[in-house]
């Protein structure tokens, strides 16, 4: 047929109708066929009759003519067009009901697939909305980044100063918008509600650039701001000042200064950091308002601006690197101190694709490593839960073999028999994929919405690129689940599965070494998880264990100095204060502070050199903590030697150090530490200090990998210098009465300071591990759902066996064999299978345990203690599933067994 | 026309030579069915029995044409090759 007929209206019409009568009203049709012949049969006999046959000759005669009724009613049906479309229909129901009567493994299937699916997709996700997407503002593909060279003139991805932005956005406005941000770290809040977050100081033209149109309030015209106003997220909003809708226009502090609040950024706005999600902006025009002293923003030299720019419409992108280049000459001449690099050229500025950009920051083969490494993950955690399917949908197709052999025996296909088989799979691929993509779809909205963490501005919604892996996992998972399984169950003996009788010979049974290496890697996975949550539960439970007990009785508080709290002298006043006060509250027993809490991951060192008895320098990189008096009292650490900080101590020139005991073992093995000296570089001076005292091992302290130095110094805290501090409040026990009073004394101080918690010490440490309980959690509840695949994969293969076997079961018992040799004979090949398994996952577990020990303290005990653990479940609850389905053999009556052969 | 009827008047027409299967009609109907050239409804016959009746459309007549024209050319063309031997 010409196209013109076949896609006339008509002819379409007249198709689809055909089409829908062929799937909805099959009967009808196969009614009208019916007539319709019988009414030509009729009509040729009478035809025939008139031409003098007798009625029997009429009749075969007409028969003769028509060509086999059979024979067209078949061409009939093949000519509605619709027989693949039939067939699947009818598959999918076969399939439908085949299914229905076993729940249980749809259910482990389907939840296997979405769980699966679901954490891939999120991972891929967020890959995808890192390295190749562009920021999630309109038009985000047309944004391009802007850069200064840097001081060698080697990289040309430097940042920018903010007086030069202002000549790049002069220069560059006929071809393009140009606006540039700087992170800052400011408190932010009303009253005592003050919170410390990380923000953006913007250039004019910030957010018209970026096409933000705010969720409240409006943005003030960027050419001439005039008044102190500030921008905050959506984020900030919420939960600082609790979605205040009356908030626009009100008043705020800003590290003690007030600004106006004019706007409310859109929900998926996070600034124009991939790495850092900003809370606030505030116009540089009042950036020497809240960081009085800062000198970024006048001096050239100081490039701490990130720059964008959006070419207006049409413009090519070599016209803004024109202007640039013009103007980065002109800046030279005008500038030559601030403009010159370490060559003595000037540096160049260039324009180039943000998106591009961004991944040039990163090695080629780092992004590769990365997004590579992400979606192995990704189709890792695919693969493993397609291999457990495809081994429990293996099991099935050997209980299965009957029904199979005698589909093959009366004529149907190997192609038809795996459809259907295809089509049990779809239905349950199919539902679990949706589950999974509704699930990633929906944590991925949660997190946006709630932003548990402060997730940075990248865009994590659905993209073609997800849908493809999504796609491309779904073809995965049915190809290993659903067609491996399916040929090997096609690939039988027919004669001998219908006899329901299995040669079994003197070579045992052959499973396929397909089947073998599934249950395999079930077995190693399923131990692997297993250890792998032993390993951190035990790791934590040992950290936890260890000397935390004072941890419950000591409160902490991070307190970080606003600039209105005035130079280190006054600071160093106000700590004083401030301790005095806490100190004075009832029930408080001791109150001191520290630098910071030393925790596992994080740490401090300072460069410290020992001359040694002949003469020579040790250089030395050594853990290290800043305190005041007090706080080996506060934390519980016993002072072994020599005394504690006073006062006096906390001085610039020869100052006292403690060491702990740990270091001074290290340090001076044979001697008296105390009177020793040690020069210390700190604070950009290096200075001789004297050994006043050694304190216990703090616990908890850094990771103690192997290069690193053991034990801790202790140096008199400075305060004022680094503008942070932890106070450490000693109470009897945790009142959350004394936590408020200690807060409210710090709250008072609000113009100086922002503190926003304050918690036991036991609390904290348990909010750094969380992390890691988490990774506990999720490794057991993997443990758990592949130790049942594997125990289902497992108990499964002794069905089989067993079933295979029963004639020759029969034969021994009725010989006399013992109850020992029979069970043996039937788990024989488990066992095998789980001892290599097992073998191979321990083996794996000890890989595992280096990636543990990367963020806990993970000792040889520890780890053994989790392999035996592993073990002992797996090889108990293995010996059950293998046991449950043997014990049949023992129960069958040897008469029975020698009859089954038909 | 109905089936039978086609069937009949094609075995006539094409005296005798195209009498295999009366039967291989059905299939074919409906396909042009399908693809909107003929129409068909339920009628009574000349011996007062329910058949189904077809009839060619517009779209069916002059695909027909078409398809007459083309078959008529490649005949032509056959003949003429075989003539020249």
């Amino acid at each position: 047929v010409r196209p013109e007929v076949r896609f006339h209206p008509a002819a379409l019409l007249a198709a689809v109708r055909g089409k829908w009568r062929a799937l909805f009203d099959r009967d009808g049709l196969e009614r009208e066929l019916d007539e319709e012949m019988r009414f030509h049969l009729d009509m040729e006999m009478e035809k025939n009759l008139g031409a003098g046959m007798d009625p029997a000759e009429a009749r075969r005669a007409a028969l003769l003519a028509f060509g086999g009724v059979d024979r067209i009613t078949e061409a009939q049906r093949d000519a509605r067009g619709t027989r693949l479309l039939e067939d699947l229909v009818a598959d999918v129901r076969y399939a439908a009901r085949a299914l229905a009567g076993t729940p249980v493994f749809v259910a482990v299937s389907v939840t296997t697939l979405a769980t699966a699916i679901g954490t891939a997709t999120a991972l891929f996700t967020a890959a995808n909305g890192f390295f190749y997407r562009a920021l999630p503002v309109p038009g985000g593909t047309d944004l391009v980044a802007v850069f200064t060279s840097d001081y060698d003139g080697r990289s040309r991805r430097g940042a920018s100063s903010y007086a030069d932005i202002l000549d790049f956005a002069k220069e560059a406005a006929p071809v393009a918008e140009l606006a540039g941000h700087a992170r800052v770290m400011l408190g932010v809040g009303v009253n005592d509600n003050m919170v410390l977050a990380q923000g953006s100081i913007v250039s004019p033209g910030y957010f018209r650039m970026l096409r933000v149109t705010p969720a409240m309030g409006r943005i003030p015209n960027a050419a001439s701001p005039e008044f102190p106003a500030i921008v905050l997220s959506f984020t900030l909003w919420r939960r600082t000042f609790g979605s205040d809708a009356t908030l626009i226009g009100r008043q705020v502090r800003v590290n003690g200064q007030s600004f106006t609040v004019v706007a409310v950024a859109p929900p998926g706005f996070r600034g124009t950091s991939r790495e850092i999600a900003d809370e606030f902006w505030i116009d540089g025009a009042f950036a020497p308002l809240v960081m009085p002293g800062e000198t970024f923003m006048e001096s050239r030299g100081a490039r701490r601006f990130d720059v964008l720019a959006r070419l207006r419409d049409g413009t090519p992108l070599e016209a803004l690197n024109t202007r640039l280049g013009v103007v980065a000459f002109r800046l030279f001449q005008d500038h030559p101190q601030a403009w010159r690099d370490t060559t003595g050229h000037g540096r160049a500025v260039t324009a180039m694709r943000e998106r591009d950009a961004h991944l040039a920051d990163i090695p080629r083969g780092g992004v590769v490593l990365v997004v590579g490494g992400v979606m192995a993950l990704g189709l890792g955690l695919l693969a493993i839960a397609s291999t457990n399917l495809a081994s429990l949908q293996l099991a099935r197709g050997a209980a299965r073999r009957r029904e199979i052999a005698t589909r093959l025996a009366l004529g149907a296909g190997r192609g038809r028999v795996i459809r259907q088989l295809l089509a049990e799979c779809a239905l349950v691929v199919v539902p679990g994929t949706i589950a999974g993509v509704i699930v990633s779809i929906a944590v991925s909205a949660l997190v946006s919405h709630y932003r548990p963490i402060p997730l940075p501005s990248i865009d994590l919604a659905l993209d073609w690129r997800t849908l493809g892996f999504i796609a491309g996992g779904l073809l995965l998972t049915l190809l290993v689940f659903g067609l491996m399984p399916a040929l090997q169950t096609v690939r039988s003996d027919l004669v001998s599965d219908l006899k329901g009788v299995n040669q079994t010979g003197t070579g045992g049974i052959r499973l396929g070494g397909l089947r073998g290496g599934l249950i395999i890697a079930q077995v190693a996975l399923s131990v692997v998880f297993t250890a792998a949550a032993g390993m951190v539960a035990f790791a934590l439970a040992r950290d936890a264990a260890l000397g935390r007990g004072d941890a419950r009785n000591v409160l902490v508080a991070q307190v970080n100095f606003l600039p209105a709290a005035g130079d280190s002298q006054r600071v160093r006043a106000l700590t004083d204060v401030l301790i005095a006060d806490i100190a004075a509250i009832p029930g408080v027993g001791s109150v001191s502070a520290a630098d910071f809490i030393p925790v596992r991951g994080r740490r401090r060192t300072v460069a410290a050199e020992l001359r040694g008895a002949g003469g020579e320098t040790r250089r030395l990189v050594l853990d290290a903590n800043g305190v005041q008096p007090g706080y080996f009292d506060v934390v519980g650490l016993s002072i072994l030697r020599g005394r504690d900080f006073t006062p006096g101590d906390a001085r610039v020139v020869d100052p006292a150090v403690i060491v702990s005991r740990a270091m001074a073992d290290a340090l001076w093995p044979s001697g008296e530490p105390i009177g020793q000296r040690i020069t210390v570089d700190a604070r950009g001076r290096s200075s001789s200090a004297e050994v006043v005292g050694v304190v216990a091992d703090p616990v908890g302290q850094g990771p103690a990998t192997a290069e690193s130095f053991p034990g801790v110094l202790f140096v008199p805290m400075l305060p004022g210098a680094e503008a942070e501090l932890v106070l450490h409040v000693r109470v009897p026990e945790a009142q959350s009465a004394t936590a408020g009073q200690v807060m409210q004394r710090l709250r008072d101080e609000s113009l100086r300071l922002v503190s926003p918690e304050v918690m036991t010490l036991d609390r904290y440490y348990e909010r750094v591990v969380f992390p890691q309980r988490l990774i506990a959690n999720a490794s057991g509840v993997l443990a758990i759902m592949q130790l049942l695949l594997a125990v289902a994969g497992l108990s499964g293969l002794v069905a089989y066996v067993t079933a295979l076997r029963r004639r020759e079961v029969g034969i021994r018992v009725a010989l006399g064999a013992s109850r020992r040799s029979v069970l043996g004979l039937v788990m024989r090949q488990g066992i095998r299978l789980t001892a290599v398994g097992g073998a191979i996952g321990l083996a794996l577990s000890l890989l595992v345990s280096r990636v543990v020990a990367l963020s806990l303290p993970v000792t040889m005990p520890v780890v053994f203690n989790a392999l035996l653990v592993a073990a002992v479940i797996f090889s108990v609850t293995g010996a059950i599933a293998m046991w449950l389905p043997a014990r049949r053999a023992l129960d069958l009556a040897p008469a029975v067994a020698l009859r089954t052969e038909g | 026309m109905h089936g039978w009827g086609i069937a009949q008047h094609i075995q006539q027409r094409s005296r005798d030579a195209l009498s295999v299967g009366q039967g291989s009609v059905y299939p074919a109907l409906l396909r042009l069915q399908n693809r909107g050239l003929i129409d068909n409804e339920w009628g009574v016959s000349e011996n007062n029995r329910r058949a189904r009746y077809y009839h060619i459309n517009g779209l069916g007549r002059r695909e027909l044409k078409a398809k007459a024209k083309d078959w008529r050319r490649y005949a032509e063309a056959v003949e003429l090759i075989l003539s020249a031997t």
